[in-house]
């Protein structure tokens, strides 16, 4: 699942302008810089591994008075729980709101407000958590929670998480004072996961209903669970969460006593404002940013950790050369994965031919490890690419490919791409579009038809569950944007998202994803990693992607000594 | 002199009126919807999405949208912010500070440095005119985000002398915060302002008036200021409206670049995002301040020199 939000806040002029200086800092830093964290020239194997099972980052010495923390992606539009659904929305909700079920920084599921028992295949259980108020002081109720869920549900609310995760619900029901019962019209193993993110966020029913519309924006404010409270929103300029002294988890009491975070969206003021020490500390670390972050002059210490991301050419439904799986496999064998992972990306993407990540393998680790060893390997091959080009009876019709206009990363690998496939016979069109204009192509087949591929990142929902990447290429998605119909991976997606036993799951995951790498239904380029830098002052943040739904900032103290 | 600024001010009206049915036509003639952005992407169901439409009145007509929209500007309400499902009136007012505050402080740069350095050109000459006249060429050259790198780098993260972002809090917060961002803006004004400045009073300076004035005794500080100066002011005067009225488009990039959250970096924002009552908002704000600073420029000229104004209410 794309994060859409991420890109909708950009300049892009300003960008292009800045993107000339910044190339020059980011190509001499790259050749000066040694090859610390992430993969080096090729043969950093080891070092991706290794990231994309790293979840923490050293723990802090104690408590903090506060600190500031940034959001690449800028002001979140909304904190409700229901329009959360995208970085910089998530980086903050899931300090101050919790959900049923809790993604730990290992992306593993636990029991959050709500302790979860499989009654039947379609019949979930969750009993409330006793003693959780919320920070005014209410106690946590079933019926707060039947009200949070089914505003997902309602559709003049229009939840973003309505589908496709709550698509097989029957019916939610407050079974007892202290239960509550969700029935599903079939099984669905991906249910209990997604409420362990925003989808199963719990709000306070009465608070919400005062605030109405406003809840969830700098009028309304919010009222949950979590170790950190709504302060403050001053609209363009900062967010303030001070620390709930009423938080349950006596586990996870929350060391700094408040949290700004600063809404600076252009990479290099945000290098600067991270390596001066105005802004403490992020997450989704601009690629561009990297070689400056790697040596700060305070100690600030950039960690790659597991994330769930991907980047890719996504084939859209226009039956133009790239309808030819043979055209697809040349232009997969036409990139250079090993180069852009190293240049474009700085080092903080995994070169890769499928979506599901690394990172998103939180069960039968062994079965996805086998089945992503049986992948073929991302290769550079010119020459077997200009051979299936001329198999594929050398199409003179040009490939437009559809990219965001605002992030160097898509228009660098873009034009990697462009650039090789001429020299394999093949015509090339990018078309650099502006956010709104490229959002558009997200939900609208109509608009998506003037372009072959549409240049991605996703991060499927940032879940541990490789279901919600793969689906998205079959008919049982809404996101299908390619049309793909290939019964080997939708009927093995469709199986593995009935299936409650993990290695099972897994089997029917990793044979979808063989097919789909198969028949390249998805271009892929890179498995992006999660980075998060710390400046001199804060440590213990999260290293993986659960930052989206964990309460990340209540790890966060004092560096110490 | 009053019917003078009386038809002025009718010509801003007339202009403002124009202008407000050009910002909001111009709007809708841009292809893309707010609804992409109000399902954040997402594919909703068709009622949902027409409850939607509904709810910000996306299907009336044109010319009753428009007027809805005009009879609230009078009373100074914008309408909502789609995006934020806020008062837009609420919404602009801190940013009108951020920008205003910038504007006023690059202005005031622009116009001391570039008279005072322009005159010294044209009074002093030789080598400090040519080092002027150098200075001048580089400052136009640098375009403003490429000033404002280097400042920040220099002054904000090496020397820690001033913030690197952020528009501040409080009068003299703010004031701290603005600094770069005004240099940054105001550089290349400044150099172009100083150069015309140069220019006009070095054609002052071969005048015969100035010749006879200094003839009769009067002491050279009083030439200058009366009879060189003075005279000099009318394109001075000119090219520091145009400059001021440029800084209102200009600030855009160097907002960005500082995060300063004023009007310009909104108004991109809110472009990208089809937030259309922000969009109309900012522009009806931004063309009226473009009017108001060329007529307070006309304005001035009928002070600084009397004969106009007095012939038929012209220019």
């Amino acid at each position: 699942m794309e994060s859409i939000e991420q890109a909708s806040q950009h300049t892009s002029a300003v960008r292009r302008g800045l993107a000339a200086a910044i190339a020059v800092v980011a190509v001499l830093g790259s050749g000066c810089g040694a090859s610390a964290g992430g993969s080096s020239d090729g043969d950093g194997a080891a070092d991706d591994q290794k990231a994309q099972t790293t979840y923490s980052t050293k723990a802090p010495t104690g408590a903090i008075d506060g600190f500031t923390w940034g959001l690449p992606y800028g002001e979140p539009q909304s904190l409700d729980p229901i329009k959360s659904y995208g970085d910089s929305e998530n980086t903050v909700l899931a300090n101050v709101c919790e959900s049923l079920q809790r993604e730990n920084p290992d992306l593993s599921i636990s029991d959050g407000l709500a302790t979860f028992k499989q009654q039947s295949p379609t019949t979930l259980v969750y009993t409330v958590r006793p003693g959780v108020t919320f920070s005014d002081g209410k106690p946590l109720t079933a019926d707060d929670i039947v009200y949070s869920l089914e505003r997902n549900r309602d559709e003049q609310l229009a939840s973003y998480w309505a589908a496709p995760f709550y698509n097989n619900v029957r019916s939610i029901e407050k079974s007892s004072d202290t239960e509550v019962t969700v029935r599903l019209s079939r099984p669905d193993a991906v249910f209990n996961r997604m409420m362990a993110t925003a989808a199963g966020a719990i709000g306070e029913r009465d608070y919400i209903e005062r605030q109405g519309k406003s809840y969830g924006t700098p009028k309304g404010g919010l009222m949950c669970t979590g170790p950190y409270a709504l302060d403050s929103w001053q609209s363009g300029s900062r967010i303030t969460l001070k620390a709930n002294d009423r938080y349950w988890d006596e586990k996870l009491q929350p060391k700094a006593s408040q949290i700004t975070f600063s809404f600076v969206t252009d990479e290099s003021t945000l290098a600067s404002a991270l390596t001066s020490g105005q802004i403490d500390g992020t997450y989704d670390v601009p690629a561009a940013a990297v070689s400056q972050l790697r040596e700060t002059a305070d100690g600030g210490t950039l960690t790659f950790g597991a994330g769930t991301s991907f980047f890719a050419f996504r084939p859209t439904q226009r039956k133009g050369p790239l309808a030819d799986v043979r055209i697809r496999q040349a232009l997969s064998l036409a990139l250079d994965r090993k180069a852009i992972a190293r240049v474009i990306f700085q080092g903080t993407a995994v070169p890769s031919v499928t979506p599901a990540s690394p990172g998103a393998w939180s069960y039968a680790r062994k079965t996805f490890q086998e089945g992503y060893d049986r992948l073929p390997k991302p290769t550079f091959d010119l020459d077997q690419a200009e051979r299936l080009v001329g198999q594929a009876g050398n199409p003179t019709a040009t490939i437009r490919i559809a990219l965001p206009a605002d992030q160097r990363v898509y228009a660098d690998t873009a034009q990697a791409l462009q650039s090789n496939a001429q020299r394999i016979g093949l015509k090339v069109k990018l078309a650099s579009l502006p956010t709104n204009e490229f959002n558009n192509l997200y939900y609208d087949p109509k608009a998506r038809r003037d372009y072959d591929a549409m240049a991605v990142q996703e991060y499927g929902a940032g879940v541990a569950e490789p279901i919600v990447s793969l689906s998205e290429f079959t008919p049982l998605s809404d996101y299908n944007y390619g049309d793909l119909r290939d019964p080997a991976v939708t009927d093995n997606i469709s199986l593995a998202s009935r299936t409650y036993d993990d290695d099972k799951r897994a089997e029917a995951v990793v044979a979808a994803q063989a097919a789909l790498v198969k028949t390249e239904g998805s271009i892929t380029v890179a498995n992006v990693l999660n980075a998060v830098y710390q400046g001199g002052k804060i440590t213990g943040a999260p290293a993986s992607i659960s930052f989206l739904y964990y309460p990340w900032a209540a790890r966060v103290g004092a560096r110490g000594g | 002199m009053l019917t003078f600024v009386a038809r002025r001010l009718a010509g801003l009206v007339i202009t403002l009126l124009v202008s407000s049915f050009v910002v909001f036509g111009a709007v809708y003639l841009a292809p893309g919807s707010p609804i992409g952005y109000l399902t954040g992407g997402r594919t909703l169901p068709p009622e949902t999405v027409a409850s939607i439409k509904a709810q910000y009145h996306l299907d009336d007509p044109f010319l009753t949208r428009y007027w809805d929209w005009l009879t609230g500007v009078v009373h100074l309400d914008f309408g909502q912010s789609i995006a934020f499902r806020q008062d837009v009136s609420s919404l602009l007012a801190p940013r009108i500070e951020t920008s205003l505050l910038l504007v006023l402080l690059s202005a005031l740069l622009i116009v001391a440095s570039g008279v005072v350095l322009g005159s010294i050109a044209a009074l002093r000459g030789g080598r400090v005119d040519t080092a002027i006249l150098l200075l001048g060429s580089v400052g136009i050259a640098v375009p403003s985000f490429v000033a404002a790198i280097v400042l920040i780098t220099v002054f904000a993260v090496n020397l820690g002398w001033f913030p690197v972002f952020g528009p501040g809090d409080g009068l003299v917060d703010r004031l701290w915060h603005l600094v770069l961002p005004a240099i940054a803006l105001a550089l290349s004004s400044a150099a172009f302002v100083s150069r015309v400045t140069r220019t006009a009073m070095r054609a002052e300076l071969a005048r015969e008036h100035v010749e006879t004035a200094r003839t009769r005794g009067i002491p050279e500080r009083l030439v200058v200021s009366r009879h060189v100066f003075r005279n000099a002011l009318i394109p001075i005067t000119t090219v520091g409206g145009l400059a001021v009225a440029s800084l209102i488009a200009g600030s855009v990039v160097v907002e960005q670049a500082f995060g300063l959250n004023g009007l310009g970096q909104y108004l991109i924002q809110a472009v990208g995002s089809k937030d259309i009552a922000i969009v109309q908002a900012i522009s009806l704000i931004l063309v009226t301040a473009f009017v108001v600073i060329n007529t307070l420029v006309d304005v001035a000229y009928a002070l600084i020199d009397p004969r106009v104004g007095v012939r038929s209410g012209s220019p």
